[in-house]
């Protein structure tokens, strides 16, 4: 593969990582750097990596493992509580501007989600992957991603609905 | 699209049995501006989803720049830091080195105060001698 050609690959799928990113790490500034990070790792690897036929799922993997190890190191350091204050100041202003207190508020449903639901529900809903995809992906297998996402869904499903019945979600 | 249709599609997407193509018809029903009141709650999701979808990756990527900018620049400044530490630690606790004048300055001041004390015992003798020539010009007056 020449450089060129491997360069637009990869590019091709940046934005799908920094979402990745941004839904696991929260900060845009941490899924930035995230995204920085893997892209130069893609790229100085380049030679080893002309085997691989899926290299966007493969750059998906690659952020997903750099973006959980990140989580892991900023967990030991108790910095996600700082992290997790950031994202609710900004889905608050979401809601100053946009003045649609429901969609803000499905920010905070999907922060909500275990890890690996989020993950599944990100991967399919946000960059509409096909299952076999989202297995090599999430190193899950198919039945797993289709029960995490289903869970996902329907967690999100039911506080809809209660938000809904609230007269919270008056905006839609 | 028939209502129970759109349904019978968020059923099965509840269960992850929707194909991604009927899943785009779930978007598509969802961004419309009024959508049925047995349905009004998904509104938000639908929303916030295509909402993320528009989000992009602002940064330029350039491969020519082999170095990992943040990392590094938190690596030099990890080392700059500790540098500067050894180097203040350094500072405080070694004595300053002396320089070629200071030494021929300290070497001058001992081998003067060597000079004042051989110089003292000097002037001891010589007030010995006074005493000694008072008291023998004492006896020689007497004579």
């Amino acid at each position: 593969m020449d450089k060129g050609a491997f360069l637009q690959r990869i590019l091709a799928v940046q934005d799908s990582m920094f979402r990745l990113a941004k839904r696991l790490l929260k900060s845009t500034e941490e899924a930035e750097d995230a995204v920085q990070e893997v892209l130069a790792k893609l790229w100085k690897n380049m030679n080893t990596l002309t085997t691989i036929a899926n290299l966007e799922g493969y750059a998906m993997t690659m952020t997903k493992n750099y973006c959980l190890d990140r989580l892991k190191s900023k967990q030991a350091a108790q910095l996600r509580l700082v992290y997790f204050k950031h994202d609710r100041a900004i889905a608050s202003l979401d809601q100053q501007i946009d003045d649609r207190d429901s969609v803000a508020q499905v920010y905070d449903f999907l922060e909500a989600l275990p890890e690996q639901q989020k993950l599944v529900l990100q991967l399919r809903d946000v960059e509409q992957y096909d299952f076999e995809t989202i297995a090599k992906i999430t190193e899950l297998s198919e039945g797993a991603v289709r029960v995490a996402l289903s869970r996902a869904r329907k967690t999100i499903r039911e506080k809809l609905i209660k938000s809904h019945q609230h007269g919270i979600g008056t905006g839609s | 699209m028939e209502l129970e249709q759109v349904h019978k599609y968020v059923e099965r997407y509840l269960e992850s049995d929707t194909t991604l193509e009927e899943e785009q018809v779930l978007y598509a029903y969802f961004s419309q501006s009024s959508v049925d009141e047995t349905l009004a709650h998904y509104k938000p999701y639908f929303a916030a989803i295509a909402q993320q979808r528009e989000q992009r990756f602002t940064r330029n990527f350039d491969p020519s720049k082999k170095s990992k900018p943040l990392p590094l620049k938190r690596i030099s400044a990890v080392a700059a830091a500790a540098i500067a530490g050894v180097f203040i630690l350094h500072q405080t606790t070694k004595p300053p080195t002396l320089t070629t004048e200071e030494i021929a300055f300290q070497e001058f001041k001992t081998n003067m105060y060597l000079v004042a004390e051989q110089l003292n015992k000097g002037k001891q003798g010589v007030a010995y001698i006074e005493t000694f020539n008072q008291t023998t010009n004492k006896y020689l007056k007497k004579d």
